[in-house]
């Protein structure tokens, strides 16, 4: 391999890619290529590393006492901590065999030292390694949908004026080159001049209009520089009550950044929805707002959002338009005596693209439940009609089922935890993950506390709420291969669902009010159920499954299939060690519910 | 049985006693693996354009201590070998004197074995330049890869016909090939070769 292939391939490994070209030579020169047999051991606790090994051929294992931990293969490199901190606690053997280069273990350290990005990829531990791997594919796309630069959104010519000019000639020469303000070179700075300062000075107080403009400039300017964020330009806006920014670069002002122009960027994305959707004066309107949501999702997947942060978003817009349909089909005397409630995923915020409806009415005692049949089925009707396919289960407000009185509700709940069988636990998850979204929200805070009582009443009832956790297999291997069928992998039973359903079944024995998984994640390891380091993987883990699948979604339409030929390197690595802590909480889960006791 | 002779007498043939250390004693475990691009297939008229080696300690190829150069041809090179080697006159304008280029090599591989892919005809360009100039021929031991690869072979299928070619031995002995075929390419690609075979009993 010569030089030149030899850097390339070496910088299409992730982190060498953040070395730069003098160092990457640097290191290229350094390496060795070398041959070990099968079962060679590499590194141990009793033979300390000396090289950064990266693979060209062949598999590697690392084991811990007998346990394989990991496979490395073809582009991978091993093992950084052994080199850092001059010593193992694992041993690499050689498992098929293997051609690889060799990085003295002075270069390496070499080049942790000269480069911050290079050395922090390697000291960090799983969940942060995972975090950086994800954050740097955020960078290569856009920058985040807040994190667009102020040059990024459209900037005004500025009109630029002495002060000893006239305001008659100032103004036109602002109409020629159609500025929206005059910008005034004063002796202490710039200062601006707008539509209403002329009108404040010359209309009301009679300022002569053929005077020097100097004495009418406000001073100071408010400005910022064109390298910063638009999300900087929007604080600025709001802190100092203003409708425009001067926008300089290299200490000079390029132009003039209007309020309005911030906003229509920002419109381009939510904000316009959330608009349209409170202003729909029809259903069909409605409809058309709600049928822009993919754009967003995909706008804002494309710029690198974390999934968390799409999710609540575009739950909000669902919200919303579940909160419109609901004023718009029902009358007011029967809307204002109910509860509309979203479940399951909805429930969670965690509703990406318009999946199945899992809704329920809760009426209030006393109200005459069959008066709100008809207007519930044409809720229904029409939420199938905007795109939320009916659900499967028909856990729908047009089946009488989800949609009766309080009281109604209290006795099931009852009936749930009296003698349960598979259908009444995954009622009862999914009504504890419900939300309110339109009308009398108490009713559901009210019914939820009679959950939380009868969990502390029954105690043996969590093993059995929580044993749908291990209903499906875990996709990974002995050999920390992932198995696939046709190369693909359901990532929703094989990650997100035992993710989901245990921290469901922790945050319901907990008591925990809130119904959204990363929070529930957030509080179980504030009261300290989950260890701060595992609670990180974990947030991390689902965010991996959540962005893999929306990724495949928006490519390839729905489904929770992952199609592994469509991962690159660092997706796959990903997927693994997502699903090891899938594993790791599992295990963690058979212990704390003692689940290996029921069956 | 007169090879520890003929030994002898081409070292008591050296003319030029700075380069002794050709006879001396070298580190066991090591060998340098080397390839030449010429400017055609025979050593009497043909030149050498460049040399690639490296040097293979155990199991490990030494890469950052590779060698390279190119060597100035003394007639124009000609289109057809340029054609295959792809090295043109202009890529050319920095190389070395001959001489100037073989005592480089020669200080890099010292009294170490040779190893390469059909080195008959590589140790024979080399001595083309070696030989009139110091009155001896190479007197490093060699070693030929498709030998070791067939005497591998063999031991599976005895009466077999072995294909010898190149990029056949590679594949067969499960290495990646990469690159484009240039001297210190094709010796990187060889010393893999090399240090396969040294571990492997039969193929």
């Amino acid at each position: 391999m010569s030089m030149h292939d030899l850097e390339a391939f070496i910088r299409s490994i992730y982190p060498f890619e953040l070395l730069s070209k003098n160092e990457l030579s640097k290191a290229t020169r350094a390496m060795n290529i070398a041959y070990y047999k099968k079962d060679g051991i590499l590194i141990s606790p009793s033979k300390t590393a000396s090289f950064l090994y990266i693979i060209l051929k062949g598999e590697v294992g690392e084991f811990s006492e007998d346990e394989l931990l990991k496979v490395y293969s073809k582009s991978n490199s091993f093992d950084a901590d052994a080199l850092i901190y001059g010593q193992s606690a694992k041993q690499f053997k050689v498992l098929e065999e293997l051609i690889c280069y060799e990085l003295d273990k002075a270069s390496f350290l070499a080049l942790m030292d000269s480069n911050e990005a290079f050395k922090a990829y390697f000291i960090q531990d799983l969940a942060n390694k995972i975090h950086s791997a994800k954050q740097r594919e955020y960078t290569t796309e856009l920058s985040g949908f807040m994190m667009a630069l102020v040059r990024e959104c459209y900037v005004h010519t500025p009109t630029i004026v002495e002060k000893e000019c006239s305001i008659m000639e100032a103004l036109r020469e602002m109409e020629a080159k159609k500025s929206s303000c005059i910008v005034v070179r004063l002796e202490e700075g710039y200062g601006i001049v707008t539509d209403s300062v002329i009108r404040k000075h010359v209309l009301f107080n009679g300022y002569d209009k053929h005077a020097s403009i100097g004495a009418i400039a406000l001073f100071p300017l408010i400005s910022i520089e064109a390298s910063d964020y638009l999300f900087n330009a929007l604080l600025s806006f709001t802190k100092h009550a203003i409708k425009r920014l001067v926008v300089m670069e290299n200490g000079k002002i390029i132009g003039i950044l209007e309020q309005l122009d911030l906003l229509s960027y920002f419109a381009n994305h939510s904000y316009l929805a959330a608009v349209k959707i409170k202003k729909a004066g029809s259903i069909e309107e409605l409809k058309e707002a709600s049928g822009e949501f993919i754009h967003i999702i995909r706008k804002l997947h494309v710029k690198g959002t974390k999934v968390d942060y799409i999710a609540k978003l575009i739950s909000e817009l669902n919200a919303k338009v579940y909160e419109k349909l609901y004023t718009m089909i029902l009358p007011e005397a029967l809307a204002s005596k109910a509860c509309l409630v979203v479940m399951g995923s909805e429930g969670r915020k965690e509703q990406l693209l318009k999946t199945d409806q899992d809704n329920a009415l809760i009426i209030e005692d006393g109200m005459d439940v069959d008066a709100y049949v008809p207007y519930m089925k044409r809720l229904s009707e029409t939420l199938i009609d905007f795109g939320y396919p009916p659900c499967e289960g028909n856990i729908m407000v047009s089946n009488a089922y989800w949609c009766k009185s309080k009281r109604a509700y209290s006795q099931e709940i009852a009936r749930w935890f009296d003698t349960p069988n598979m259908e009444d636990v995954m009622h009862l998850a999914i009504f504890f993950d419900a939300h309110a979204v339109a009308g009398n929200a108490s009713m559901l805070s009210e019914l939820k506390a009679e959950i939380l009582r009868h969990v502390e009443a029954q105690t043996t009832f969590m093993a059995y709420f929580a044993m749908p956790v291990l209903a499906f297999e875990t996709p990974i291997g002995f050999f920390a291969n992932l198995i696939a069928k046709e190369n693909k992998i359901d990532v929703k039973k094989g990650g997100i669902f035992p993710i989901v359903h245990g921290i469901r079944s922790l945050a319901l024995e907990q008591g925990i009010d809130v119904s959204d998984t990363v929070g529930r994640i957030k509080k179980l390891a504030h009261l300290g159920v989950l260890e701060s380091d595992f609670s990180g993987a974990l947030l991390e883990a689902l965010d991996t499954f959540l962005n893999l699948r929306l990724k495949e979604q928006l490519e390839r339409g729905f489904g929770n299939q992952v199609n592994l030929e469509h991962l690159n390197e660092l997706e796959l690595e990903l997927l693994k060690d997502s699903f090891k802590i899938v594993n790791k909480f599992k295990k963690f889960l058979t212990h704390h519910f003692k689940l290996s006791m029921v069956s | 049985m007169f090879a520890s002779f003929f030994a002898k007498r081409n070292a008591q043939k050296l003319n030029d006693e700075r380069f002794r250390f050709l006879f001396e004693e070298v580190p066991l475990d090591e060998v340098v693996v080397f390839d030449t691009e010429t400017t055609g297939l025979n050593p009497k008229k043909d030149e050498i354009l460049s040399i690639g080696a490296v040097k293979v300690r155990g199991n490990t190829i030494l890469m950052s201590e590779k060698f390279e150069l190119f060597l100035k041809p003394q007639c124009e090179v000609g289109e057809c070998s340029i054609k295959i080697h792809q090295i043109r006159n202009i890529d050319l304008q920095n190389a070395l004197e001959p001489r100037e280029a073989i005592t480089q090599f020669l200080h890099f591989i010292g009294a170490r074995p040779l190893v390469g892919y059909y080195l008959e005809f590589d140790v024979a360009m080399i001595n083309k330049y070696f030989k009139p100039w110091l009155n001896i021929h190479l007197p490093n031991p060699q070693i030929e890869l498709s030998g070791l690869y067939h005497d591998k072979k063999i031991k599976r299928i005895p009466d077999g016909v072995i294909d010898l070619r190149f990029d056949v031995m590679m594949k067969e002995l499960g290495l990646p090939i990469f690159g484009k075929h240039d001297a210190l390419n094709d010796a990187m690609m060889s010393a893999m070769m090399y240090v396969k075979l040294q571990n492997v009993e039969k193929l």
